[in-house]
Parts: structure tokens; C-alpha cells; sequence
């Protein structure tokens, strides 16, 4: 082997539009998934804090005790450990996290670790001059939440002026050089156009991809997820729109691809699974990294199903 | 951030960061990414400081044991790699 060796590692079309930065940002993602060992998640969710300043209807976390928030120690610890694991991204993760204080030292203590870096956001207090901020910091992207593309719709699950203040947080991260995603919950009872127009509508105001998660009953196992990954194989062929159930079946939880930490350490396969899987605070965040069986199980653990992870 | 790019072989469409032993290498203009493994990295990051590459391979060749001719082909097949892709001039490998 050469002293000195090179790789190709690929060619990035799909963030042309996108300033310097964040394309720079998006290789070095790319790089690292890449290069990512077996059994080390694709993404670490990390729940900052309970508290939220909406109460959406749909939401699971909606109505639940505030509790306190993530120990900045842990906070730094679970970083620091996923970095090391070779884990590529950090979703900041709520409740609400713009309530996080110290959100911004996060996402520059992140970005320093050389983690891309994640904001999953209702987007209702992010202003121009927050997003700035973020930005400057370190965050390299922003998922902010629009469950419907009509004021009228998103304003029923999630509270009046929430859609105006949605699209006011999307401009925002757009004007700051951060990548844009819109994250969006997909009901049974939601008609195919819905879906079309909302991913019209993204487009249109510049979102640089949508999230799509499909709504879980409380119980009970539901077509949806995988009903959703191949209305959006159809819809957005180039991968604009994306959802957490796999093609194959099965989904990103279970395929250990993502984890999810909460404010208190308690570990889940991801932000909605049901059963914890032990604590970050004993055992570290890397003791739940390990590679997974190939056979999907039937039942998501969104919906009740167990973890493929125990 | 990006890193400072000082020599200028390297070019303007090019930026490029250090996350932990790896460079990662962006073409602006292609969108061609390329990531470097630790002693590529080395020499990128010397040659990206503008250290001519009979300097980058006395280094390269102290630190990790290689003989000094073989340190300076290895350098200068990397800059021809990089010059093949359009990442540095052609005059930065010779």
C-alpha cells in the first residue's frame, strides 16, 4: 500500500442548489456513512428536552409530563461516544428542542466532533436571527415540521398561526444557508392528493427534501409505513421525499440504522419505539450499537412491536 | 468550517475539511467528492499549506518509516490523482 492513498467516494447531484457549506457538510455526511462500521446507526436522535410550545393532536409526546431536561454532561458524553463510534449524524430532538438552552453550544460542540448536525423543529420560535445563529454554530440542517400544505389543515392538528410560523421558520433556515427539510406526519384517513400537494407545496418553498413519518395508532399494527415508502417510490422517484420504512420491509429502527436517547438517557430503537432498551447513563450510548438480524419483524415498533435491538 | 486553502495549485472550486483522520475533498463545480485516508490526508493537508512535495515526503517519510524515494513517488502519484480529478493544477504534480 502507498504511503499516501486516495478514494473516490461519489458524486453529489442532489445539493447543487445548496451554499458551499452545506454541500461541503453533505459530502463529509456521505463520507462518513459510508465508511460506517456494521451495527453503527446512520443517526443518534437525541431527545433534549420534553417541553414543548405546541400541543399537536397527533403527537405522542403531547400532554406528557414536562420532566427536566438532558444534563448538558450527558449531552456532551452521548456526542462525544457517537463520535468516536463513527455514528455520522445528531438529530436534536424534542419535545421542542429550540427550548434546549444551550442548544447552540451543542451543535458547535457537535460540529467540532465532526458530526452533521440536525434540527428536528416545529420551527414556531425559529427566526431569522436564531436560524443565523444555529448556522454559525454549527448546525447543518434544519427538519422543520408542516403536517399539511393548506394553513386550514396544519392549523387543526397543531393550533392557529402554527402554519404561518412553520413557513416563516422554513424561509428562515433557507436564507441561513442551512439544508431545509420539511417533516411531515401521514395519516391512514390522508387522500393520495394530500401527500402529492404537500410535497408541491415544499418544493415551491424551497425545502431541500421531505421527511415523511407515517402516524402510528397507539396500538395495533397499520399498513401505512409501508403503504407510505411506495406511494413516495412513486411520487418522488429522484428521493426528494423519504420515509423511515424500508422498501424490503421493516424499517429503520428495526434495521438498527437508527437510536434514540432521551432527556433522562433511556435508549429506544428510535423517538416513537414503545419499549426502552436500557440506559445510555449505565451502559453508554455504544453498547447499543451492534449489528442486526436481516429478518424484519412484522409489527414496527412504533406500533407496538418489538425491537429487533434487545 | 472549511479549511484554508494557502497554495495556489489547488483549485478555486475546491474546499475541503479534516474530520478526524480523514480529508474530505469537494469539487464545487463537479460535485465529485474524494476522501483521503490518514496519510493522504498528511499530504493534503501539507501540500494545502503549500509545502512543496520533496518537503511533504522528508515528512512523510520520518513519519512513517518509508524510504525518502518511495515517500516522494507516493506523493507525487497522489498529486497526479488529485490533478486527474481536477482537484489541483497539473503543474502541482510535477
Amino acid at each position: 500500500m502507498g504511503a499516501a492513498e486516495k478514494k473516490l467516494s461519489g458524486r453529489d447531484k442532489e445539493t447543487q442548489n445548496l451554499s458551499s457549506r452545506a454541500r461541503l457538510d453533505m459530502a463529509v455526511l456521505k463520507a462518513r456513512l459510508a465508511a460506517r462500521r456494521p451495527g453503527v446507526p446512520h443517526s443518534l436522535f437525541l431527545g433534549l428536552t420534553a417541553r414543548c410550545d405546541l400541543a399537536c393532536r397527533h403527537c405522542k409526546y403531547s400532554g406528557r409530563p414536562g420532566g427536566a431536561d438532558m444534563p448538558r454532561a450527558l449531552l456532551r458524553r452521548l456526542l462525544a461516544d457517537a463520535a468516536a463510534a463513527g455514528v455520522p449524524r445528531v438529530v436534536f430532538f424534542g419535545g421542542e428542542p429550540l427550548l434546549y438552552p444551550g442548544l447552540e453550544e451543542a451543535a458547535a460542540f457537535a460540529s467540532r466532533l465532526g458530526l452533521f448536525t440536525e434540527l428536528d423543529t416545529n420551527g414556531q420560535t425559529l427566526s431569522p436571527a436564531r436560524a443565523r445563529a444555529l448556522a454559525a454554530a454549527g448546525l447543518s440542517c434544519a427538519m422543520i415540521s408542516l403536517h399539511a400544505a393548506s394553513a386550514a389543515r396544519h392549523d387543526a392538528l397543531s393550533g392557529r398561526g402554527s402554519f404561518a410560523r412553520a413557513a416563516a421558520a422554513i424561509k428562515a433556515a433557507r436564507a441561513a444557508g442551512l439544508i431545509t427539510y420539511i417533516s411531515s406526519c401521514v395519516f391512514s384517513a390522508s387522500p393520495a392528493e394530500e401527500l402529492a400537494g404537500l410535497l408541491a407545496y415544499a418544493r415551491r418553498a424551497g425545502a431541500h427534501g421531505a421527511r415523511l413519518l407515517a402516524y402510528a395508532p397507539p396500538a395495533g399494527r397499520d399498513p401505512l409505513p409501508a403503504r407510505l415508502a411506495g406511494r413516495l417510490e412513486r411520487l418522488s422517484p429522484e428521493g426528494y421525499a423519504r420515509t423511515c420504512a424500508l422498501p424490503g420491509g421493516g424499517c429503520a429502527a428495526t434495521a438498527g440504522e437508527v437510536l434514540y436517547c432521551g432527556p433522562g438517557g433511556e435508549v429506544h430503537s428510535c423517538p416513537y419505539a414503545g419499549a426502552a432498551l436500557g440506559s445510555a447513563v449505565r451502559r453508554g450510548i455504544a453498547a447499543f450499537m451492534r449489528p442486526r438480524p436481516a429478518a424484519a419483524p412484522a409489527v414496527f415498533p412504533c406500533q407496538g412491536g418489538r425491537s429487533l435491538l434487545k | 468550517m472549511p479549511e484554508n486553502k494557502k497554495n495556489p495549485l489547488i483549485l478555486e472550486s475546491v474546499t475541503w475539511r479534516k474530520t478526524g483522520d480523514e480529508a474530505v475533498i469537494l469539487d464545487l463545480e463537479s460535485s465529485n467528492y474524494y476522501s483521503a485516508n490518514e496519510t493522504g490526508t498528511y499530504v493534503w493537508e501539507q501540500f494545502s499549506a503549500g509545502k512543496k512535495p520533496e518537503k511533504i515526503a522528508e515528512h512523510l517519510a520520518e513519519e512513517y518509516g518509508v524510504a525518502p524515494a518511495q515517500a516522494l513517488r507516493d506523493v507525487q502519484d497522489f498529486l497526479k490523482d488529485l490533478a486527474r480529478f481536477k482537484i489541483v493544477r497539473p503543474e502541482a504534480a510535477k
